[in-house]
């Protein structure tokens, strides 16, 4: 059997028999993603955990306005980061500035790993680049794993279009920078 | 119109092909990099998934956590002592408090038969009293007398009575005194009846109806209220058990020794 799409089970979500387990669910999916994406703004663990509660009771109370149209990630990321910046109040939820990552350029450098293997090369510095640059990183996440489109990133992101352009022209440039010394490596 | 960037972005989400074949090889490595990152299915950490799934029951967002099996026989258990507790203060309120107190106070099993062995005496100086009530037509005032003439131990009244059953109690009354007779116990009924005859010839109001001085009876009639209550006090004066003359209503009296 197929597991549940996330449409389905934000759909269950609104069902008063299906919403325990859809909840169960949901968690085993997203709540490491939610803390990872926390903890790189600079959250403790308890701190995330309970902007994690926070999610998924916003999650619950959005779910019978939700019209499953197969934007389910997306919405759940959204709804997720609303819950954030209406509770937490943290600067580490405040938008990356441009600025700082200029800064940040002299402390971050390439750390290409004595590793021949292209595969291996790109994943420790998208590791690296996501410590680096946290809401870039999680730009690079939400499109390579959730599918998100730039669109939909940009309205995460809560940025102006022109802003927002800009912010992942910038992203993409980097991750380019970051992944240059593995481009003449072999495939496996 | 969107710029290459977002293009880029689209394509590395899988909705746009890539640019270049640089580009699709460099974004097929960042998906695999970046689903390892995040797996689609990280570690579960079941304490915190239970601390959600109590924050969301509380807030009401989820409906209450299935019973656990062992509820139903909790609820058994509870239903039982229930049924018990109130079958137990059921049979309390049918059995009145005092009977049971009565019977704890009561003897052991072998002193009721002395007790049935007395309660023909008991009974016989009830049937007196009983038969002194008969005489004046004062049931209620033979029955509170008949107490006085015959006091019994605690728990022992109930018991006589239990055990002399109506019939035994008229037998006993029966051969105690003959119907109508009340008995006055002197100690020299000789003595008593001569003092009996001077009160009555110094009380006009007593009408004698008929007398045997051998056997010490007679039968008279007060017919004024202050000629009864002299006969009362006559008679009160032997005995302050005897009842209280009513006017018009014949007496019979039999004097017996005490002796």
């Amino acid at each position: 059997m197929n597991p549940a799409s996330d449409d389905e089970l934000i759909l269950a979500l609104a069902d008063p028999e299906l919403a325990r387990d859809a909840t169960v669910q949901l968690h085993q999916r997203y709540a490491h993603r939610f803390i990872g994406y926390l903890r790189r703004r600079g959250l403790d663990h308890a701190s995330a955990e309970d902007a994690v509660q926070d999610a998924f009771v916003r999650l619950l109370q959005r779910a019978p306005g939700f019209t499953a149209q197969g934007q389910g990630r997306a919405w759940i990321w959204t709804v997720a980061r609303s819950a954030w910046l209406d509770g937490l109040k943290k600067p580490q939820l405040a938008t990356e500035t441009l600025q700082s990552w200029h800064e940040n350029d002299a402390q971050v450098v390439p750390d290409v790993a004595a590793t021949s293997n292209y595969q291996d090369c790109v994943q420790g510095q998208l590791q690296r680049y996501v410590q680096a640059y946290p809401e870039a990183g999680q730009a690079i996440l939400w499109a390579a794993v959730d599918g998100l489109k730039a669109a939909q990133i940009g309205e995460l992101l809560g940025r102006s279009g022109g802003a927002t352009r800009e912010f992942l022209s910038q992203a993409r440039k980097r991750l380019r920078d970051f992944l240059e010394p593995c481009v003449g490596l072999n495939s496996p | 119109m969107r710029s290459d960037d977002e293009k880029w972005f689209d394509a590395l989400a899988g909705h746009q092909a890539p640019a270049s074949a640089d580009d699709a090889r460099m974004q097929s490595a960042v998906r695999e990099a970046a689903s390892r990152i995040e797996p689609a299915q990280g570690e579960v950490d079941m304490l915190a998934q239970r601390r959600l799934l109590q924050r969301l029951e509380r807030e009401g967002l989820l409906p209450s956590s299935p019973r656990p099996r062992w509820r139903p026989v909790r609820l058994a258990q509870a239903a039982v002592i229930v049924l018990c507790v109130g079958l137990v203060v059921e049979l309390i309120r049918l059995e009145p408090l005092p009977r049971f107190v009565r019977e704890a106070e009561a003897p052991m099993p072998a002193r009721p038969s002395a007790h049935a062995e007395r309660a023909p005496k008991v009974a016989a100086d009830q049937a007196q009293s009983l038969a002194k009530a008969d005489a004046f037509n004062e049931p209620a005032e033979a029955a509170a007398s008949a107490p006085q003439s015959a006091p019994m131990p605690s728990g022992s009244r109930d018991q006589a009575v239990g055990l002399a059953v109506p019939g035994e109690r008229r037998q006993a009354m029966a051969r105690a005194a003959p119907p109508g007779d009340i008995s006055v116990v002197v100690a020299e009924p000789a003595q008593a009846w001569r003092e009996l005859q001077e009160w009555l010839a110094a009380n006009t109001g007593v009408t004698v109806i008929s007398g045997d001085e051998s056997a010490y009876r007679i039968s008279l009639r007060c017919d004024e209220q202050s000629s009864c209550q002299d006969l009362r006090d006559w008679l009160h004066a032997i005995d302050q058990s005897l009842p209280t003359p009513r006017m018009g209503q014949v007496l019979s009296l039999r004097l017996e020794s005490s002796s």
